[in-house]
C-alpha cells in the first residue's frame, strides 16, 4: 500500500527535520550588514550573489568578480552603502537568447556594478499561485525588491503586495496604470519595444522586395500588437505600400512551429520578418536563414542565430530601467510606473553588420539615421498601438 | 481572405512539404508508440524520449560539428528514456501511466539543467540543419517530385522506418510475439515467449524512434536547442496511436493529418488578414486537434472491432495467480 | 486464458489478495517491506543528493531546509496546503474514474472550463454576499467541468472512442477557448492586457482561520469521506469498482455501461471543474491563460500514486505540494536551479513507486 511509502518518506522528512533545526538557527545568526529596513533583518547568511546560480562557465566579462559581501568597504559611491537586495522571476531559461537574458543580464549589471544583491529564479513558474508561493518566500525572508519579469505576474503582485508594506515589488505590465494592478509598493515597468520595432521596420521598408512584411507573435498581447503594429507603420514610412501577415502561434516555446509560420509566410510573399516571443524568434531567424530573406532579433542580439540574414536586433537595455527603480528605492522614492524609453537608453537597435540577404535602400538608411536620433531626442513619438479599438 | 493564397496551384505543393515536415517528428515518435502499445505498455515517456533525444542530438551536432551524429544521439537519448521506461515498468513493473508522467518531468528537468549548466548565459553556436536530398531523376518530377523526393535525408529515413516497423509488426515473428505480449501475455509466456524481453525491446524501439523525432527537430530543422523545444509533440503522438488504432501505416496517415492542418491554419491564419481577422485565431490552433477528434469519431463510429490491444497497460507478473 | 491478466491488475488491487497476503504475512515480513521502501526512499535522497551536489549545493543543508521551508511554520503548511487543494480535489474525481477503468487525461482541460465558465459567472452574476456567490460559482463551475467531461463519455458510450484521445485533445481545444475569450468577451473593460477584470469581493475565498489557504482546501477535504461512502455504499459506486473489475460482467448483471461511463466521467470532470472555479476565486484571482500549471496532469499521478482510495489522494496531494514547495525553498537558500528541483519531485515519484512495489513484493 502506498500509505506506507508516504508515511516512511514523511517520516524521513520529520527526522531530517529535527536533525537540522540547530543548523537553522545558526545559519540565521550569521553576520549580515546591517540591513535597512526591519523586514530585513530576517535575512538568512551571506546571500552568495546568486551567480552560482547559472552554471560556472559564464563568460568572464559577465563575471562579476565574485563579490562576497565586503561590508568592510564602504566605497566612495553612495549607494554601496546600503545594497538594494533585489529577487528576479524569470519565466523562462536565463539563457534563453531573449526575453529572459535580457532581463537577467540587466540585473546581473547591476550586481556587477557592486548596486545591489541579487537572486534569481529562472523558469519561475507563471499562473499567479506558483508565482505567489515562490514571491512570498522572499517576501517572508525580507528583500527589498520582488521583481515579476512578466505580466503574468500583475495579479499576485496585486493580490499579495498588501501583505508586505515594507518591501516593493515590480512587474512587466507595460500598463502605466490601466491594469488594476497598484499599491504604494507596486511598479509597473514599461517594454517600449514599440519604439525600435518602428525603427526596425524602417530598415525593412527599406529591404522588402515585396512590400510583405511576415510577423508571428506567441500571443496576441498589447506588447506584441504595439511591437508589429510599429514595424508596420516604420516600413510604411519607406514603402506606403507594405502590408503585414500575422500568425500567432499561441506558445512562447514552440520554435519549429514558428519556423513553419515564417515559411508560411514566406510563401504568401513575405520577404521581411520580425517575431514577438522568444522561440518565435529562434523559428523565424532559422527559416530566413534557409530561404535568404531578411529578419530582426527580438529582445536580445540574435545576430548569431544567422549572421547573415540579421538586419538588426531589438536590444532590450533592462538594465536601465532596473537602475532607476533600484536608485528610487535607495532614496526612498519608489514610482508606480516606469518607462524607460530609448531617449533614456532603454532599448538598443543593435545594427548587424555581418547582415548580407539584402540591402537596405540608402532613403531608408538615411531616414532611420534621423528618426532614431529624432527618438532619442524626445522629438519624436513612436504611436504605441496596443488595441484595434485605439 | 485571399483563399488563392492557401489552395492556389502555386500553393499546393509548399503546403505539402510543409506538412511532411510537421508531421514527421510527431509521426516518428507515434508510429514507436504503436510498437510498444501493442506489446501492451502504454508509454507516456514519449515527450521525454523525444526531448532527450532532441538534446542529446544537439549536443552531439554542437561537440561533433557532424549531423549524422547528432542523429544517432538522437536516437540514444530516446533510448536512454526508454532504458528507464522499460526498468520501471517492465522489470520493477510499477504502474505505468505514473513513470510515464514522472520520465517527461526527469527530461524536461533534466535537459534545461544540463543547457543552463553547459553553456552558462554564453549561447551555444547555432549549426546548420541537414541540407535536403533530391533522389536524382525523381525529384524532378513537376509537383509531387518536390514533395515525395526533394526532402531532408531524415524525412526518408523516417518513411522507412515506418514502413519496417509496420513490416516487423504483421510479418515477422517479432512482431507476432510483440502482438502476442500485448494481447494474450500469459499465453505467449506458455508458448515460449519472453514477455518482458519483448515488452522492453518495443519500449527500446519507441525511445529510438522518438528520439529520433526530436533529432528532427534539432538536426534536421532548428539547428538549435531551446528548452522544451518538442512543445508537447509527444503528448500529440500519444493520441494519434489511438487514431490510428494501434496501426502504424494508420498512425502515419494520422500524423501527416495532423502536420497538414497545422500547416494549413498557419496559411489561413496569414492570408486571414492580420490581427483583426473575422475568426479568432484561435479557432485555428486548435483546428489540428479538432480535426483530429471529429475524424476519430467518425472512424470508430464505422468500425466494428475494438483495436485496442487487451492487455495495454497491464503489467505482467510470469506465473502469478494464473488461473 | 486471460483471466490473470485482470486479476494482476495493480490498479484494482484485489482486497482478498491483500487480505489473504496480511494473513501470510507477519510482523517481521511487513517490518521488512518496510525497510526496503525506507531504502527505495533514501535510495531517491542519495540520487538527489548528487544531483544538487553537482549543481553546488550542499545537500544535505538542501534537504533540511527543504524539510524546514516546508513543514517548519505555520506559513509554510498554509503553502503546502494551497498546493494541495487543487491536487486533492481533482485526485479524488480522477480515482473515481481510474477505479471504473476510464482513463480520463482531460482533467486539465476540464478544470480550464470549469475556472472559465465559473469564473465568467463570478464577475458577472449580481450576487453579492458570499454565502451564496461561493457556492453559486462552485456549482456553476463544477457544472462547466462536468460538461467537457461529458462529450468525453458521451463519445465513448456512443460511439466507442477511446476516452484517452478525445480527453488529451480537448485539453487543447479547453484551452484555446479560455485564450480566447479573455482576449476578446470577457477582457478586462478597463485593462490592458488579455486577462479578465478582477472577481468581485463576494466571490473570493476567504482564508481559512489561522492559516493562509483559502477555504477551498475545506471543501476538498469534506469531499474525501463523500467520495469514500459513495463508493463504498451506493449502486453507483459499487457498480463503477464492478465496471473496473470487468464490463462485461457488469454488463451481464444488467448495468448499463454506457451511461456509467458517461456518469463517471461526469464526476470527474465535475471535480476538476470545482477545483478551476476555486482556483480562480482563490489564488488567481481572475481569469488569465495560465491558470494551471498542469495540475489536471499532476494529479492522474496523485490518484495513482495513492491507488485511487480517497485518504490516500490527499497524502499524496500534500506530498507533492511538500516537494513543490521544496524546491522552491532550495532554490532561494541554495540556489539550487527550479528545472533540477522538478527532476528531484521526478527522481521522488519514481522511487515512492519502487518503494511501493519492492514492498509488496517482499509480502
Amino acid at each position: 500500500m502506498t500509505k506506507r511509502s508516504v508515511v516512511a518518506l514523511l517520516a524521513v522528512f520529520v527526522l531530517l527535520a529535527s536533525a537540522c533545526g540547530d543548523d537553522e538557527a545558526a545559519e540565521e545568526a550569521a553576520p549580515e550588514p546591517a540591513p535597512t529596513t526591519a523586514a530585513v533583518a530576517e535575512e538568512p547568511a551571506a546571500e552568495e550573489p546568486a551567480a552560482e546560480e547559472p552554471a560556472a562557465e559564464e563568460p568572464a566579462a559577465e563575471e562579476p568578480a565574485a563579490e562576497e559581501p565586503a561590508p568592510e568597504e564602504p566605497a566612495a559611491e553612495e549607494p554601496a552603502a546600503e545594497k538594494v537586495s533585489v529577487a528576479i522571476l524569470l519565466p523562462c531559461a536565463l539563457n534563453d537568447l531573449s526575453w529572459c537574458q535580457a532581463a537577467y543580464e540587466g540585473v546581473k549589471l547591476l550586481e556587477s556594478e557592486g548596486l545591489i544583491d541579487l537572486q534569481v529564479v529562472d523558469d519561475a513558474p507563471f499562473d499567479a499561485q506558483g508565482a505567489t508561493r515562490v514571491m512570498s518566500g522572499f517576501a517572508e525572508e525580507g528583500v527589498h525588491l520582488v521583481i515579476g519579469h512578466s505580466f503574468d505576474y500583475g495579479a499576485p503582485i496585486h493580490e499579495m503586495a498588501p501583505d508586505y508594506p515594507d518591501i516593493k515589488f515590480a512587474w512587466q505590465g507595460s500598463c502605466g496604470g490601466f491594469c488594476g494592478v497598484e499599491g504604494p509598493n507596486i511598479a509597473d515597468y514599461f517594454m517600449p519595444m514599440h519604439e525600435p520595432a518602428y525603427l526596425s521596420g524602417i530598415l525593412a521598408g527599406g529591404i522588402t522586395e515585396s512590400g510583405i512584411i511576415g510577423a508571428n507573435s506567441g500571443y496576441d498581447i498589447p506588447v506584441c500588437r504595439a511591437t508589429v503594429e510599429a514595424f508596420l507603420l516604420g516600413a510604411q514610412e519607406v514603402r506606403p505600400d507594405a502590408t503585414r501577415l500575422d500568425a500567432f502561434l499561441g506558445s512562447w516555446i514552440d520554435a519549429a512551429l514558428a519556423k513553419e509560420a515564417t515559411a508560411a509566410q514566406a510563401e504568401q510573399g513575405a520577404d521581411v520578418f520580425v517575431a514577438c516571443g522568444n522561440a518565435g524568434s529562434f523559428g523565424m531567424i532559422q527559416e530566413t536563414r534557409e530561404r535568404g530573406l531578411s529578419s530582426f532579433g527580438y529582445v536580445y542580439d540574435e545576430s548569431s542565430l544567422a549572421p547573415d540574414n540579421v538586419v538588426a536586433s531589438m536590444a532590450w537595455q533592462i538594465g536601465e530601467t532596473y537602475r532607476q527603480m533600484v536608485n528610487d528605492i535607495a532614496a526612498d522614492n519608489f514610482q508606480p510606473f516606469y518607462d524607460v524609453l530609448m531617449s533614456a537608453g532603454g532599448f538598443e537597435v543593435q545594427m548587424n553588420l555581418d547582415y548580407s540577404a539584402g540591402t537596405v535602400s540608402a532613403e531608408a538608411m538615411e531616414l532611420f539615421e534621423t528618426r532614431l536620433q529624432e527618438v532619442i531626442d524626445g522629438t519624436f513619438e513612436v504611436p504605441f498601438i496596443a488595441a484595434a479599438e485605439g | 481572405m485571399n483563399w488563392g493564397a492557401v489552395f492556389g496551384a502555386a500553393a499546393i505543393i509548399p503546403l505539402l512539404n510543409a506538412s511532411i515536415r510537421l508531421a514527421v517528428p510527431t509521426g516518428l515518435a507515434a508510429v514507436g508508440e504503436s510498437l510498444c502499445q501493442r506489446a501492451g505498455v502504454l508509454n507516456l515517456s514519449l515527450e521525454g524520449m523525444m526531448l532527450s533525444g532532441a538534446y542529446a542530438a544537439f549536443l552531439a551536432t554542437h561537440y561533433s560539428g557532424e549531423p549524422w551524429l547528432g542523429v544517432a544521439a538522437g536516437i540514444g537519448g530516446g533510448m536512454f528514456i526508454g532504458v528507464l521506461m522499460a526498468l520501471f515498468s517492465v522489470t520493477l513493473k510499477t504502474e505505468q501511466v505514473i513513470n510515464g508522467i514522472a520520465l517527461v518531468l526527469l527530461a524536461s528537468g533534466l535537459t534545461s539543467f544540463l543547457h543552463v549548466r553547459l553553456f552558462g548565459v554564453t549561447a551555444p553556436e547555432r549549426f546548420d540543419p541537414m541540407q535536403k536530398l533530391e533522389i536524382p531523376l525523381l525529384g524532378a518530377i513537376p509537383g509531387v517530385g518536390s514533395v515525395l523526393f526533394d526532402q531532408s535525408p531524415l524525412v526518408y529515413l523516417a518513411v522507412a522506418l515506418i514502413v519496417v516497423v509496420s513490416w516487423t509488426l504483421h510479418r515477422t515473428q517479432f512482431g507476432l510475439a510483440v502482438r502476442a505480449a500485448g494481447d494474450r501475455p500469459g499465453a505467449a509466456d506458455a508458448a515460449g515467449i519472453s514477455v518482458d524481453r519483448v515488452r522492453s525491446a518495443a519500449i527500446l524501439t519507441s525511445g529510438a524512434m522518438a528520439g529520433l523525432g526530436g533529432a528532427v527537430l534539432v538536426v534536421g530543422q532548428l539547428g538549435l536547442f531551446a528548452q522544451n523545444v518538442t512543445a508537447g509533440r509527444g503528448w500529440v503522438a500519444i493520441a494519434l496511436v489511438i487514431f490510428g488504432r494501434w496501426s502504424p501505416p494508420r498512425v502515419a496517415a494520422g500524423a501527416f493529418l495532423f502536420g497538414f492542418t497545422d500547416a494549413l491554419q498557419l496559411r489561413i491564419q496569414s492570408a486571414s488578414g492580420g490581427i483583426e481577422s473575422d475568426i479568432p485565431f484561435e479557432f485555428f490552433q486548435a483546428l489540428p486537434y479538432l480535426v483530429t477528434i471529429v475524424v476519430v469519431v467518425v472512424a470508430t463510429a464505422r468500425a466494428r472491432d475494438d483495436a485496442q490491444p487487451e492487455s495495454l497497460g497491464v503489467p505482467y507478473i510470469k506465473g502469478a495467480r494464473s488461473s | 486464458m486471460t483471466a490473470p491478466v485482470k486479476a494482476m491488475d495493480p490498479l484494482d488491487p484485489p482486497d482478498t489478495d491483500r487480505d489473504a497476503a496480511r494473513l501470510a504475512a507477519g510482523w517481521s515480513a511487513r517490518l521488512s517491506a518496510l525497510g526496503l521502501s525506507a531504502a527505495a526512499v533514501a535510495a531517491a535522497f542519495l540520487l538527489g543528493g548528487i544531483l544538487l551536489a553537482l549543481a553546488g549545493a550542499n545537500p544535505f543543508q538542501a534537504y533540511a531546509d527543504m524539510v524546514s521551508g516546508t513543514f517548519g511554520s505555520r506559513f509554510d503548511v498554509s503553502l503546502v496546503l494551497v498546493e494541495t487543494a487543487p491536487l486533492l480535489l481533482i485526485g479524488l474525481g480522477l480515482a473515481v474514474a481510474f477505479r471504473a477503468r476510464v482513463w480520463n487525461i482531460g482533467a486539465e482541460g476540464q478544470l480550464l472550463m470549469g475556472a472559465l465558465v465559473g469564473g465568467a459567472f463570478a464577475i458577472y452574476a449580481p450576487i453579492g454576499t458570499r454565502a451564496v456567490m461561493i457556492p453559486a460559482a462552485c456549482v456553476v463551475g463544477a457544472l462547466a467541468g462536468g460538461a467537457w467531461g461529458w462529450i468525453v463519455g458521451f463519445l465513448r458510450a456512443r460511439w466507442s472512442v477511446n476516452e484517452v484521445i478525445s480527453s488529451l485533445l480537448l485539453n487543447y481545444v479547453a484551452l484555446r477557448i479560455l485564450e480566447y475569450t479573455i482576449r476578446k468577451p470577457l477582457r478586462d473593460p478597463v485593462g490592458f492586457q488579455p486577462v479578465s477584470e478582477t472577481l468581485p469581493d463576494a466571490a473570493r475565498l476567504p482564508d481559512i482561520p489561522g492559516l493562509r489557504t483559502h477555504i477551498g482546501l475545506l471543501i476538498g477535504l469534506g469531499l474525501i469521506p463523500v467520495v469514500a461512502y459513495i463508493m463504498r455504499r451506493t449502486p453507483f459506486g459499487f457498480h463503477t469498482r464492478m465496471m473496473g473489475l470487468n464490463r462485461d460482467a457488469t454488463e451481464a448483471a444488467g448495468v448499463k455501461t454506457g451511461r456509467l461511463i458517461t456518469a463517471v466521467m461526469v464526476v470527474s470532470g465535475a471535480f476538476a471543474g470545482l477545483a478551476g472555479i476555486l482556483q480562480v476565486m482563490g489564488p488567481e484571482s481572475r481569469l488569465t491563460g495560465n491558470i494551471s500549471p498542469g495540475f489536471g496532469f499532476t494529479a492522474i499521478i496523485v490518484a495513482l500514486v495513492a491507488r485511487m482510495r480517497p485518504v490516500g489522494v490527499l497524502l499524496a496531494a500534500v506530498l507533492i505540494g511538500a516537494l513543490t514547495l521544496g524546491g522552491d525553498v532550495i532554490q532561494r537558500t541554495q540556489q539550487v536551479p527550479r528545472v533540477l528541483t522538478i527532476v528531484i519531485q521526478a527522481l521522488f515519484v519514481l522511487l515512492i513507486l519502487v518503494a511501493d512495489k519492492v514492498g509488496r513484493r517482499s509480502r
